[in-house]
Order: C-alpha cells, then structure tokens, then sequence
C-alpha cells in the first residue's frame, strides 16, 4: 500500500468531492481566492468610499460621486485572498491507543490528510505541524500538489510517542503563524486543561480561527473493561491498577469534566470544537466536521460526535 | 459452642475471596491507555475510596462465606445457668405446691391459679423433645407417681388439675422427690427444677443444713438447677380453728360432755371471731347447739370449751365454723361423734364382806361410776359380782371390766380375761389386801406375756401417818386429763403393791416414793390399768378425796373408748372401723367426698382378736367419708392438718439463707413474663439464624457497595 492509499482512499476520495472548506472568519491568503481577507484589494465586493487623499490611484475615483457632488472620493474594495490553513497533529503516545477499529493515530492522520487534500483541492494553502512533545514537524502552509505529498509524506513518517504538550505546541504554532489562518488542531487533547486554554488563547489572540478536533476511542468514552486491569500509560506514565467496574464512575466523572472544560474553552475562544470517535466512519465524519464548520459562519462552537447529525 | 463443629473447616472458605482476588490481580490484562490522566486524575481521596472500598467488598465476601460456615456449624451461646442452647433435651420437673394456703384469694386470684399459670409459663419454656414431670407438695389427689415425660400436654393437664388445694407442702420431701425423678430419667441435657409455691414458711421448714446438704451433693452430681417461683403476695392474716375435740370420751347419750374448740389468730392484731357449733347429721347440719364471738389475741390462741349432750346414738359429726378472713379451708373443723349407750361395766371383787354402807371397794366404784343410780344421766351401768359368780360366757358384754381384790385367778379365769382383754376390751386391776402376788405374777404378768402390765411385788403397808401423796402424774393422758385443769388429788397412800414395769407399760401417776401408782398396758386390741393400791378405804383415802370419781370415771371412758378407732382424722390417716362379726368385703362401701369414686385397691379388711378391722388408706382428700359395713353407718371426718395455717411469709433474710443453702436462684419478678424471664435465664439459644441474616444483610451491603453507580452518585 503506497502513502496516498494509506491515507486516501477511492472512496473517501468520491465523498470529498462536493464539500468545502470554507474559513470563518477573514483570513491572510498568500494569492487570490475565494475567502474575503483582512485586506482592501481588486475584488467585487464593496466595502467602503473614502475621502481621496494625495497618492490615492485615480482609477480607484469614485466619478459618479464627483459628478455628483464635485467632492473626490475613493472606492474601497475587500481583498479576496485563498485560505491558509494550518493543520496541527498530535503525535504522543496516547493517540496510538488502538481497538479493532484501528488507531487514533491512523483516524486522525486519515483525517487530516482528507482535509489537506480537500483544501488543497480548493487551491488553499495548507500546513501541517506534528507535535508531541514539541513540535516535531512544521510544514508552513502552501498550495499546490506538491503540498499534498509533503504532507502525506510527513504523515507517514511520523514517530508517534511520548508525552503531550500540546499548548506548548500550540504556543509556538502561534509563532510560527506570520498571518492569520484557519488552525485545526487534531488531538486526543489528553492534557491539563489548563495548558490547552493557554494554547488556544494564544492562537486566538494572533486573529487565528480555530477548529478543535478531539480524536477519541469508544473504550475511553465509556471505559466499559471488565475484570482487574493493568493500565499502561501510552506516554510513560507508569502502571495503574484498577478494577473498572469501580474506577468506571469516577473515570467517566473526569473524563467529561474535561470535555465540558475544553468546550467552554472553546466557547469563550470563539472556536469551534468536534469530537470524533475513531469507530465512526471516516467520510462521516469528515463531512459533519466541514457542515460545521462551514456552518459556523458566526463563529459559534460545534460539539458533537462526528457522524451524530 | 458449636453442636456440630466440623462445620467449621468451612471457615477456609472465607479465605476464597481472598485467593480470588488475589488470583485476579495476578492474571490481569494490561491495558496500555492513554487517558491515564483521568485514571490518575481523581483526587487521592477518591482513590484512597476506591482503594478502601475493593477492601471492603473482599472483607464483605470473606465475611459472607465465614458467617455461612458459622452457621451451618450450628452456633449456640451458654446462658446464666451455662447451659447451651441445644445441647440436648432439657429435663424439668416442677414442684406445685398445692397445700391448702394456695387457696389463699387476693384480687380475685388464688394462689393456686398464679401457681398454675406460672407453671404453664415453664411448659411455655421448653421445646418439643424436652421432658417435664409435676410433683405435687400437698393436695388432694393421690398423684400418679411423678415421672419425665415427652408428652407436655399431659403434663399441662396434671398442672392444671381442678382439685382444690389441700395438705400441707413440705418442700424438703419435694426436693428429695425431684432428684429422684430426674436420677430415674437417665442422662440427658439441662435439668432443672422449679419450685412453684407462696411465701409460706411452713413449707420450708424441713429446708435444714442436712437437707441441704443431701441435695447440693446430689444438685452438684447430676447438675440440677434450682428455681423457685414464689407467686402470691405477703399476706398472712388469716384466724384458724385448730382443733375442736370431746374432753370427755366416749360420749354417751344424755350424758354432759365438753367439746373444747381452739381458735389460732396468726394476725397482728386481735380479732373477734364469730363461732358456731352445730351438730350434722347425714352430712347436713342439723342443729346449731352454739354461735357467739369469741375475742382471740394477737398472735395467740382462744380455747373454748361448751357442753354438749346428745340424746340419741345415730352418727353425728360435731362442726365448729368461724367466720374469718384469710383462707376458707380452716375455718371449719369436723369431729365425728360416736354416741352410745352406757358403758357396761362389771365389778369383780374379791372381798366377800357383806353388809350395807360402804363396806368394800365394789360400793365405792358403784357410786363413782352410776351417782344416779340408773336414773338418767349415768355413765355407765354397773354390775357388782363376787369372784364365785364369774361369768361363765365371757365378758364380752361388758365394755369395761373392774377387779378389785381378787386374790387370785385360776387358769381358766386368767385365759378368759387375756382373750376378753385381746378382743379389745378394757381392765381396771386393783389391788387390795387380798391380793396374792405370786398368783398375779404367774397367771396374769407370764414373764410379760399376759395382760399384767407390771411384775408386782409383796405388799408395802405403812402406817397412815407415813403414807404417802400420790406425787405426779401424766395429766395429757386421756385417762388423766382431768386433772390438767384441776388442783392436785389431795389423797394419802398407805399401802400399795410395788411393780416392776412390764418393757411395753408406761407408769401414770406416781407415789412419793416414785413407786408407780397407775400403770397402763396393752394387750392386743385391749388396754389394761392397773392401780397399785385399792379401790376402797383399805390402804388409801382416795375414795374419800374429790378426785376419786372422775378418776374412776376418766379411766371407765378411756378403756370404753377404746372399742373404736378415732374418725377425726387427717389427710392420709386410714379409715379403721372395728367390727365384732366378721364382714363380707364385697358390702363395703366408702363414699369419699365430693362425689369421688371408691378405691377399693385402699380397702382392707383383717381380723384383730376376736373382731375385724376394716381399714381404708385412700384419705388424701380432706371431707367427710362415710363407711357402711352392713347394717353400720359410720362417717369419718378428714382434715388436713392446721399447720397450713399459719401464712406467715418468709422474711428476706430467711429467702437469702435458702438461695444460699441450695443453691437456688428466684425468678417471677412482677411486670415481666415469667417464660421470658427462664428463657433468659437459660439463655443459651442457637444462633444460625442470626448468622444467616448477617450473611443476607452483607450480601445486600456487598450489592450495593459494588454497584456501578455508587460511586457517581457518592462523589
């Protein structure tokens, strides 16, 4: 099996074909597309007259006006750029949690390559960081196929391990970011709470929009072993020994409390935030997350599992 | 104690929680997880919970399966007694004190109805297998011989037994009872005895130091427990008529005779008890001869003493009846009478002098016994003979035989007098001047084989002025009893007849010299007095002194008296009628009281001398009897005997002395059941029951400790 098949396949492929990535808010494009930007520029759309000022191209006047009211004023027009985006992976250890069907890694680098090929089929441009620790990877955004092997390249070649750190991935993201874009952060986001809200305030303070994809198994929804185990942290947390019947309630207790604090998050944040479990289809999915998302013009945060509409 | 302690190996079984989770630990699964943030993320307390709660489910398990194991071990507690519960079958035997003071009332309850009721509550207290047995201490009925039974309705039936209370209780003879009931049940569990009874302390009297001893060696043998039940308050007034008797025996038709009641007040203070006699005739009352209070001391005793003559010889029964509070049963006292003609009575004497006056003894006896000379109102009929007229059939006719100065007796005589005297009749032997010592010796003392109740020895004359006072005498014989009340004989003894006392004789009044002077002796069926000096001037002035009639007539009633057996009896006392000809045993008939049926098993009939004895033992239940032998109507009067009377209560220090000496514990506190207060005692039960209800109750805490939810809910 060759990279793009790994990760994209035929069929996916024919279901990606009717959607569209679509930014929010304004973004920074590096050439014109189809997303309005931050800047004036030669587009259609209209955004405001302004009073001529020496220097001003004549061919912006507004001749009608002059005519009018002998006074010199200038048309503005909204720049209309292509959409960057920014794909943010996360490779620790826990995203290699694995249940029959598959990987949290392998949905979430499925998904991501989706995306980068959905976007870079619009003609946006893509990025992709891959981060566990630290950021492991940074592909600065582009278009262009290229893009899409380097992306999927990067993907496959991935080493996914240790701890998280997440927010500070997402702090030197924010760095890294020189204009605004559309951030999709892909994660089990299996860290304090407190250093995700950092993170995602940081990105959202640089004018950045930004879409949380929370990547978890069935089993860590609802915890539902049976019989004494021995839990192994996936990024060497050590050995715990629980019987789950008992540790179930105060599990599922944690675990929401922690969902519930990443959506308030979001909420205050103005992201948007999705949660995906790894045993729903992949089309599904990737479909819920861009009806969303596109219909999250507002700005408002989706919640969710992916494939529940 | 466990009554089947194999059981107990199951308690390894507690250890399998244990070993399984043991087991599981050792063959978990390895999960390797990501999320180990929100293993690791509840807080220390809860996982210290968690933690403590895994340790509490492997405690409730083990728990669960060590309390089975107890259980089927089949657990029992010892109770105060220390005996355990089940530890096989428990043998009871309960003393009930049926005495006559139970009929005591108070509230509307009697005693008896309290004791019975408590004894129920002791049935209530065993279980089916366990053996009881009821000794009765006093009553009526004649209890079959007590013995342990399965069977407690039996039991309960004799417990409650209708027949009013009667007798007296003797608890010491009860106790003795028991054990031996409970040594005939065999070996088995617990034995115990219950002493149901009031707080008389008359039925404790026996209860000594040798008694107690006796019982605490065979209570620590065979481990008896001791428990007594007092029912009844601490009342003890009650007044008692104690006696009613005839001073005068036997009673003979016209003549005067003194009927002495005795009243017994065993109150604190005094009281005036109204008092009747009457005279019953075929079992009715019949005529009231007296009524009148009498005032009785505190704490003391009243005597009263009335005259009464009966004009006919049919069967009567004298009945004195006070009306007193305190028990009913003593307030009546019965004496049968036996009313006859005159006595007959024959004067033998030897002295042939003729004349008129008072020339010899037969003069001097005749007037004592017959002063109104036939007219009415005599003792008795006299008939003087000399020794040349000895009757040639005998004496039968004659209820009292009088020799005075017989110089001496041929064999024929002698023989003729011993088969009279055997038959039962009476002899009064006087001596006199004409006595022939060695005669009297050979043919009437035989070596104390014949009726002389004393070897004689040669006359001791003295001259008047030495003679000698008659110097004591037994004044509670019947034959002497009227001097109890009366001034000494003032009567001088000059001459007499020294005797040597026959082994069976017994002297009655003596000389001066402590010679004997009348002396008493029995002879079969008769009785014989012989008075050592005469009847008449010759060698003392007794006829001449106020004491010689009703001596002479005391000892006349005495010896005539003894033609029949005394009907004033008590509770167990046989009924004995002597009969001259002999009787057919089939015509026999007993009536005992209240209806019940004869037992004719009790009825025996035997030949004594020349008469028949007809005897019946079956006398426990006090009432009139009335025997008809042939033609003879003869009624009996049965009475239990007074000392129930006395109610006085035991004092605390005298319970203390007995829960002491034998080692008996008290139980029947009021306001508490008296079952519940044994079962207490006994304590000891079986407890797999409890245990199975813990191992429910751990199973329903195991349920919901381990359930799912209870930790979300509890956090």
């Amino acid at each position: 099996m060759n990279t793009v098949s790994r990760y994209l396949d035929a069929a996916l492929l024919e279901h990606l074909k009717h959607l569209q990535l679509t930014a929010c808010s304004v973004v920074q494009g590096s050439v014109s597309g189809l997303h309005r930007g931050p800047l004036k520029g030669a587009s259609v759309e209209f955004r405001q007259h302004r009073a001529y000022a020496a220097g001003d191209e004549l061919r912006r006047m507004d001749w009608r006006v002059l005519g009018r009211t002998d006074r010199h004023f200038i048309k503005e027009y909204d720049e209309e750029t292509n959409l960057r985006c920014m794909l943010m992976l996360d490779c620790s250890g826990s995203m290699t949690y694995a249940t029959r069907s598959g990987s949290k890694w392998d949905y979430a680098a499925r998904l991501v390559a989706a995306t980068a090929f959905l976007a870079l089929q619009q003609n946006e441009s893509v990025g992709l960081s891959l981060f566990s620790g630290k950021l492991d990877l940074w592909l600065k955004p582009a278009h262009g196929p290229a893009q899409l092997w380097r992306i999927l390249d990067a993907l496959d070649r991935a080493r996914i391990s240790g701890p998280s750190a997440l927010g500070q991935a997402m702090h030197q993201a924010a760095e890294r970011l020189d204009r605004r874009c559309l951030v999709i952060v892909v994660s089990d986001f299996f860290c304090p709470l407190e250093q995700c809200r950092q993170g995602l305030a940081h990105l959202r303070h640089d004018g950045h929009e930004m879409v949380i994809l929370q990547v978890t198994d069935r089993d860590e929804e609802e915890f539902a072993f049976t019989g004494w185990r021995r839990f192994r942290g996936l990024e060497g947390e050590g050995a715990y020994l629980a019987e789950p019947a008992l540790a179930r309630a105060v599990y599922q207790k944690t675990f929401l409390q922690h969902r519930r604090g990443l959506l308030d998050c979001c909420r205050l944040l103005n992201g948007q935030f999705q949660n995906v479990v790894t045993d729903r289809p992949l089309d599904q999915a990737l479909r819920h997350l861009l009806l969303h998302q596109s219909a999250g013009v507002s700005g408002a945060p989706t919640t969710g599992e992916a494939g529940q509409e | 104690m466990f009554l089947n302690p194999t059981m107990l190996a199951g308690l390894g079984g507690a250890m399998l929680p244990l070993v399984l989770h043991l087991l599981a630990r050792w063959r978990y699964r390895n999960v390797d997880w990501g999320a180990m943030m929100f293993l690791f993320g509840t807080d220390l307390t809860q996982r210290h919970s968690a933690r403590l709660r895994q340790w509490l489910l492997l405690a409730l398990r083990m728990a669960m399966v060590g309390l089975l194991a107890v259980a089927l071990a089949r657990p029992v507690t010892r109770g105060a007694w220390g005996t355990p519960a089940g530890g096989g079958p428990v043998s009871a035997v309960i003393i009930l004190d049926r005495s006559y003071s139970m009929d005591y009332q108070a509230s509307g309850r009697s005693r008896m109805q309290l004791a019975q009721e408590a004894a129920l509550a002791v049935l209530t207290g065993l279980r089916p297998g366990d053996r009881a047995a009821v000794i009765s201490a006093g009553g009526a009925a004649e209890a079959p011989p007590a013995q342990l039974s399965t069977d407690l309705q039996s039991v309960a039936r004799q417990i409650m037994d209708p027949s009013p209370p009667a007798g007296s209780a003797d608890i010491a003879v009860a106790l003795l009872r028991a054990a031996d009931v409970l040594d005939q049940g065999g070996p088995t569990g617990a034995r115990e005895v219950y002493i149901i009874c009031d707080n008389q302390a008359r039925s404790w009297d026996g209860v000594g130091a040798s008694l107690a001893n006796t019982w605490r060696a065979r209570q620590q043998a065979h481990e008896i427990r001791l428990v007594v039940v007092p029912v009844g308050g601490q009342e003890s007034d009650n007044a008692a008529l104690v006696s009613l008797e005839l001073l005068t025996q036997p009673v003979v038709r016209d003549t005067p005779t003194l009927a002495q009641v005795q009243i017994r007040n065993y109150a604190y203070t005094a009281k005036e008890v109204p008092l009747s006699l009457w005279l019953c005739r075929d079992g009715r009352p019949d005529q009231r001869l007296h009524a009148g209070p009498v005032r009785v001391e505190a704490d003391a005793m009243a005597a009263v003493r009335l005259p009464v003559v009966f004009s006919d010889l049919q069967p009567a029964v004298l009945s004195a009846r006070i009306e007193a509070g305190g028990l009913k049963a003593d307030d009546r006292f019965d004496l049968p009478v036996q009313v006859m003609e005159r006595l007959r009575v024959l004067i033998l004497t030897g002295d042939q002098r003729e004349g008129a006056g008072f020339a010899h003894m037969a003069s001097f006896a005749e007037l004592a016994l017959a002063p109104y000379r036939r007219r009415g109102g005599d003792l008795a009929d006299v008939a003087v003979r000399r020794l040349d007229e000895w009757p040639a059939g005998g004496f039968r006719e004659f209820a009292v035989v009088i020799l005075g100065n017989v110089p001496e007796f041929s064999i024929t005589q002698a023989r003729a007098l011993e088969q009279y005297v055997y038959g039962g009749g009476g002899l009064i032997i006087a001596g006199g001047g004409l006595c022939r010592v060695e005669n009297y010796n050979t043919r009437l003392f035989r070596n104390e084989r014949g009726l002389l109740p004393a070897r004689l020895g040669q006359p001791r004359i003295a001259a008047w002025e030495n003679a000698l006072p008659i110097a004591r005498y037994d004044s509670q014989h019947p034959a002497l009893r009227f001097l109890a009340d009366a001034p000494a004989p003032q009567a001088a003894v000059a001459g007499y007849l020294p005797a040597l006392l026959r082994s069976d004789a017994r002297a009655l009044a003596w000389l001066g010299d402590d010679q004997p002077l009348l002396i008493e002796g029995g002879f079969g069926g008769g009785r014989v007095l012989l008075l050592t000096t005469s009847l008449d001037l010759e060698w003392t002035n007794l006829p001449l002194s106020n004491a010689y009639l009703p001596l002479l007539q005391s000892m006349v009633r005495y010896l005539g008296s003894s033609a029949g057996p005394a009907r004033g009896l008590l509770t167990g006392q046989p009924l004995v009628a002597i009969v001259k000809d002999p009787p057919d045993e089939r015509h026999i008939t007993v009536r005992p009281p209240d209806g019940r049926t004869m037992n004719r098993a009790a009825l025996s009939v035997a030949s004594v001398g020349q008469r028949w004895q007809i005897s019946y033992g079956d006398t426990r239940v006090p009432g009139w009897y009335r025997m008809q032998v042939g033609a003879q109507d003869l009624w009996f009067v049965v009475q239990s005997p007074r000392h129930e009377s006395d109610l006085t209560c035991l004092s605390s220090q005298r319970w203390q002395g007995l829960m002491q000496l034998l080692d008996m514990q008290r139980l029947g506190e009021p306001g508490r059941a008296l079952d519940r207060q044994i079962a207490a005692a006994r304590g000891g039960r079986e407890l797999w029951l409890p245990c199975i209800l813990c191992v429910l109750i751990l199973g329903v805490v195991e349920l919901w400790v381990a359930r799912p939810g209870r930790s979300a809910s509890a956090n």
